[in-house]
């Protein structure tokens, strides 16, 4: 390694002060959020929000979330639609970015369009439900993960860093007889690591975070994902049609509870970035070799 | 048969303009073949609903559907744009996605550079993954803890006063509310939004860097002459993403930030139509502004695209 | 080719979907009056999410299924997806039996008028329970009977005064017992109490921390205006519907909100916190003045924590004429909003359906909707229902989780009447007492009842009312804040008028001369 100049030095230096206030400051919600999870609800707030350690110490409101009837198949369910979606959506999106970043491919500025002109122009609610029912969707699984299929912006992210691949891989794939398919799946796909990483990650959020969809299209109880067994919990005490209720619903739900349901829904998705880390690195690790 | 063909394209190579378009087209069946479901699915779930959008022509109720509710052209459209308050929302719709394409928009990519620069992984990998984690707390926690920082005895108003600034009211005084916007989308969007530079940077080849600093470059020339550049297509692509959105607010966010006394610099366009959806307001209104935003969105984005390509070279299409 | 056949097909049945949507409608074929099971679609309640897994879980509703020997399959939306719920199964077609809606507010007449539910008054030999509570109690028919003299929904109703006054005027007593203070009557005593309350230190810490009144909103500390015999938003003065900020009243009672926050007695974070933040000022010692809702959550949380606290319901405060009035609508909504059971056209036996519905009517239907079964959540004793030991003494759950258990009036907003008699037993001492305090010569006179628009007016109204509210609203806040006079008020009078008040104010006046004139009389 080549020694570093005074200025780099300071630059460096200034650097990690500066992520290092970053990171606090990014941090503190997420403390924040597991503080008032474990807090007493009466002493939440004092006056004040801000909070530096749990205050009045205890575990009633994760006990009132594993409570829940429905938490375990929710968990169930959300994690077969993140991973069955992901695939597929990955899959499908990498079919479309690979296509469409041919060149010379006859239509394909127009299909571009035309996929970019329907993430604008969508028809709404009801018309999206008639199609589910129709195709004789709803109160299935594939409703969860087909109608959100393929996300366009990100397959614009993906298309542009397939664009940006060396012309001359496929090429010289096509000369040693490779078709279409070996192209895609035996060299694109590897070397595009880093980019479907992020997609898939993507796809792994939305399809962890999705509770409208189920809400939509899936009645039966058995199929619901997490966060709309958890959304439940989240919503009541706020709902626009109890106003006139007398029923005063603070006191089932307590703001503290609400923090653990976050907890609860959060935890497990915040683990997957790491795993995905790992193949941003491991592009850089390549391109070292190769040298 | 399908060796037979891959052979003969093989032999065939370039140029590829000289050939008809139908041998074109066959010459790729096999790409055509991977984009039939993606077309399937767009015609299906995409531009089949699309029909919905009639109903921003029509005096649409629930009860009758869409054949038998009656058209009334362009009404609901000129009724948003006669609304007193029209150029107000617009204004102030615009105005906060200027801040966002200012600052908010920046951020990761500084980010994402600065990251770039550290050398101590763990280090490195922290710092990603918690400027991550704010993406997934809920709006509502996150717009209830900016009100608490910067309410008139908050945490904000206090580091000022230690300062001997006067409190400022951040919350009542309609002057800061694109600033606390802003603020808090960085806050909450910032390492979520860099992931994608960061994977963007580790597709750079190591090779560059090496060659560059034997002819002793430093970091800095090597981050303008070689980082940069590579990272343009990405950021293009999302500057037109982004400029595609002008018209869209993060509605929720707003609607729990704002109140009354600061409406003239923070009601825009969804929250006007939320609130007159509450009083009673018609499916095809909030259809029609709907339709209305998204025109100008995408004409925005099909300028945007544009400019790219002349300025840059990459663009969408 | 064939690809391009099942593309074209695909888009057709896309199409034809959307466009027969609406349409699509089921003939009713009456047959013989006995059924055993009934769809129903109905909000589905926030304390079903633990443990519950419908309403057949609920004591009430096992005891109805015994009474009527009719099943019911529901079909609870999330409460948070309601809407979306509703509208899908209208727009697809597919309704169930019975649904649970907020029926005034969605248009019940056009939902007749286009064929989705019926009148249920072409039943009325079915529906005896139902006539005789309609005959018994004639000041709630006009809620729900709509004006051209059709019953398209049986509401939920509360019979009792006490039961809609949940919300009002909340001391901190412990401050004014230790400052040696009278509970405020008057404005005036109110802003002498308040100024106490801000320098006397009543939470004895030494420090000048005390936020004499919080609140949530403009519409929170709103209530401050019934001492001035005005409120934002409409009212009625005399027959005349009004609109609180046309009124001269109006602006004598905003410079009084004005001056509160400009002495620092009136919390500085009302105009954005939340309710769960202003409880926390009152229960950690640090406001002592506000208007909300009853104080049993407050009371239960704070009996342990510290037994020298003691927020308690004052009596509404008296306007000039010494008149306790209040604008708070709950306080005379006696019909709720939500809650109401229509039948669809899609039920194959209206009768049957319109003869269960009635049953929760009768009076063993009220009771097991208030009380639950008995002998196992209530016994009788002298005739009055009491709950058991199993309900109001539970080692495992607090008394509000066993109501949700017991009582289809607390949880299900399934159409019934509900009691104060029951009511009043879910509620802290310092609950109930607060309700009977402020229930006490209440004068709610004023309060616009829930009138019903046709379409037309309703179009109007959100037209014009989107701007108005908007403007009047940012006015109000800004004069209480102290950014505008409150001479600004003038302006603002000039300027919605411009908008189109005169003709709203019109509409309303119509739509509650039809409302006061509504025939009751079946």
């Amino acid at each position: 390694m080549i020694k570093r100049s005074k200025g780099e030095r300071i630059f460096a230096a200034f650097n990690t002060v500066f992520l290092s206030a970053l990171l606090i400051v990014t941090l503190y919600p997420c403390l924040y959020v597991l503080f008032a999870s474990f807090s007493d609800p009466v002493d939440l707030y004092n006056g004040s929000k801000l909070l530096l350690y749990p205050r009045g110490f205890n575990v009633i409101n994760y006990k009132h979330v594993f409570k829940e009837a429905l938490l375990w198949t929710g968990y169930a369910n959300t994690i077969f639609y993140t991973i069955v979606g992901t695939i597929v959506c990955v899959l499908l999106t990498t079919f479309a970015a690979y296509g469409l970043s041919r060149r010379g491919l006859p239509g394909k500025n127009l299909m571009i369009m035309l996929m970019t002109f329907s993430m604008y122009f969508s028809g709404g609610m009801i018309p999206n439900f008639l199609i589910v029912r129709n195709l004789g969707l709803l109160d299935t699984r594939l409703a969860m993960i087909l109608p959100g299929a393929i996300n366009t912006f990100n397959f614009i992210i993906e298309l542009t860093y397939f664009k940006g691949m060396p012309q001359e891989l496929e090429e010289a794939a096509k000369i040693d007889g490779a078709n279409h398919f070996t192209v895609l799946f035996k060299i694109m796909m590897p070397l595009a690591k880093a980019s479907i990483a992020v997609i898939a990650l993507y796809y792994a959020v939305a399809f962890w975070n999705d509770y409208v969809t189920a809400l939509l299209y899936v009645n039966k109880q058995e199929l619901y994902p997490l966060q709309l067994v958890l959304r439940e919990i989240l919503f009541q005490g706020t709902l626009d049609a109890q106003a006139a209720s007398n029923v005063d619903q603070a006191d089932a739900v307590s703001e503290t509870i609400k923090y653990a349901t976050m907890v609860v829904s959060t935890i497990p998705i915040l683990c997957v970035y790491p795993f995905i880390q790992k193949y941003f690195v491991q592009g850089v690790m390549i391109g070292a070799v190769k040298g | 048969m399908t060796s037979k063909l891959k052979m003969g394209k093989a032999k065939q190579g370039m140029p590829v303009s000289t050939k008809s378009l139908w041998k074109r087209m066959v010459e790729f069946w096999e790409v055509y073949l991977l984009l039939l479901p993606v077309a399937l699915y767009y015609i299906i779930f995409k531009y089949v609903p699309m029909f919905g959008n009639v109903i921003a022509f029509q005096d649409y109720s629930i009860t009758r559907g869409i054949l038998q509710s009656e058209f009334v052209g362009l009404k609901h459209f000129t009724s948003f744009l006669n609304d007193v308050y029209f150029w107000r929302l617009l204004k102030n719709t615009l105005m906060i996605n200027l801040y966002g394409l200012l600052f908010a928009f920046p951020a990761p990519i500084i980010l994402a550079l600065l990251l770039n620069e550290v050398r101590c992984t763990p280090f490195k990998r922290s710092v990603q993954t918690i400027t991550y984690m704010p993406h997934f707390i809920s709006a509502v926690v996150v717009c209830g803890m900016i009100l608490d920082f910067i309410s008139p005895n908050g945490l904000v108003n206090s580091v000022l006063n230690a300062f001997g600034i006067e409190s400022k009211k951040f919350i009542t005084d309609p002057q800061y509310f694109y600033g606390v916007y802003t603020v808090m989308d960085i806050w909450q969007g910032i390492g979520w939004g860099s992931i994608i530079y960061i994977s963007a940077l580790s597709g750079i080849d190591a090779e560059l860097y090496e060659a560059s600093a034997i002819d002793g470059a430093s970091r800095w020339q090597q981050t303008l002459r070689i980082t940069l550049p590579c990272l343009l297509p990405t950021i293009a692509i999302c500057l037109i993403m982004r400029v595609g959105q002008m018209l869209s607010t993060g509605f929720e966010k707003i609607i729990l930030l704002y109140n009354p006394a600061i409406y003239s610099t923070s009601d825009v366009i969804s929250t006007y139509v939320y609130r007159k959806g509450i009083l009673g307001g018609e499916y095809s209104f909030s259809a029609a502004v709907g339709l209305f935003n998204s025109i100008i969105n995408f004409l925005l984005l099909v300028f945007a695209n544009w400019f790219s390509k002349k300025a840059t070279g990459s663009g969408m299409f | 080719m064939a690809k391009c056949k099942r593309l074209v097909s695909f888009v057709l049945c896309g199409v034809m979907a959307l466009s027969f949507a609406g349409c699509d409608k089921k003939e009713t074929t009456p047959s013989s009056d006995a059924i055993d099971t009934i769809s129903v679609f109905c909000g589905r309640s926030a304390s079903l999410s633990e443990e519950m897994k419908d309403y057949n879980d609920v004591a009430s509703f096992q005891k109805m299924e015994e009474l009527t020997g009719v099943k019911v399959e529901w079909t609870l939306p999330p409460a948070s997806g309601y809407d979306e719920k509703f509208n899908l199964m209208i727009a697809s077609g597919n309704y169930t039996d019975v649904i649970v809606s907020s029926w005034k507010a969605q248009g019940a007449e056009k939902f007749h008028k286009d064929g989705i539910i019926i009148n249920l008054l072409d039943y009325k030999e079915h529906m005896p329970n139902f006539m005789a509570y309609t005959e018994a109690h004639p000041e709630f028919a006009k809620d729900y009977i709509s004006t051209d003299g059709k019953l398209l929904y049986f509401p939920y109703i509360r019979e009792n005064l006490e039961s809609n006054v949940f919300y009002g005027p909340l001391m901190r007593q412990d401050w004014l017992d230790k400052l040696g203070l009278e509970v405020p009557t008057t404005s005036e005593e109110l802003y002498q109490v308040l100024k106490a309350f801000k320098e006397k230190d009543p939470n004895g810490n030494g420090e000048a921390d005390e936020i004499p009144m919080t609140g949530v909103g403009a519409s929170g500390v709103g209530l401050l205006l019934n001492m001035f015999s005005t409120h934002h938003g409409f009212y009625l003065d005399g027959d005349k519907v009004v609109y609180g900020l046309l009124e001269d009243n109006f602006t004598e009672g905003i410079s009084y909100i004005a001056k509160l926050y400009e002495e620092g007695l009136l919390d500085a974070d009302y105009v954005f916190q939340d309710r769960a933040k202003q409880d926390g000022k009152i229960t950690n010692n640090k406001a002592g003045f506000m208007y909300s809702y009853q104080p049993t959550t407050i009371s239960n949380a704070m009996a342990e924590k510290d037994p020298n606290f003691k927020l308690v319901g004052i009596p509404n405060l008296k306007n000039k004429e010494g008149k306790r009035v209040t604008y708070y609508s709950a306080y005379a909504t006696s019909v709720l909003p939500s809650g109401a059971a229509a039948i669809t056209t899609a039920c194959k036996n209206p009768a049957a359906a319109v003869k269960w519905l009635d049953s929760f009517y009768s009076k063993e239907g009220i009771e097991a909707m208030n009380f639950g079964i008995e002998g196992e959540t209530y016994t009788k004793e002298n005739g009055e229902c009491v709950f058991t030991d199993l309900v109001m003494n539970n080692p495992e759950r607090s008394v509000s989780k066993m109501f949700d258990r017991t009582s289809g009036v607390f949880n299900s907003y399934f159409p019934s009447v509900q009691l104060w008699e029951s009511y009043s037993k879910s509620l802290s001492s310092y609950g109930k007492a607060a309700i009977e305090t402020w229930a006490d010569g209440t004068d709610i006179s004023g309060i616009l009842p829930s009138i019903n628009f046709t379409e037309e007016e309703k179009k109007k109204v959100a037209d014009y009312m989107a701007q108005i509210t908007t403007y009047a609203d940012e006015t109000v806040d800004q004069i209480i804040l102290g950014q505008k006079p409150v001479s600004a008020l003038n302006e603002a009078r000039a300027k919605i008028k411009e908008m189109g008040m005169d003709e709203v104010l019109k509409i309303y006046q119509a739509a509650y001369d039809r409302y006061d004139k509504t025939n009751v009389s079946f």
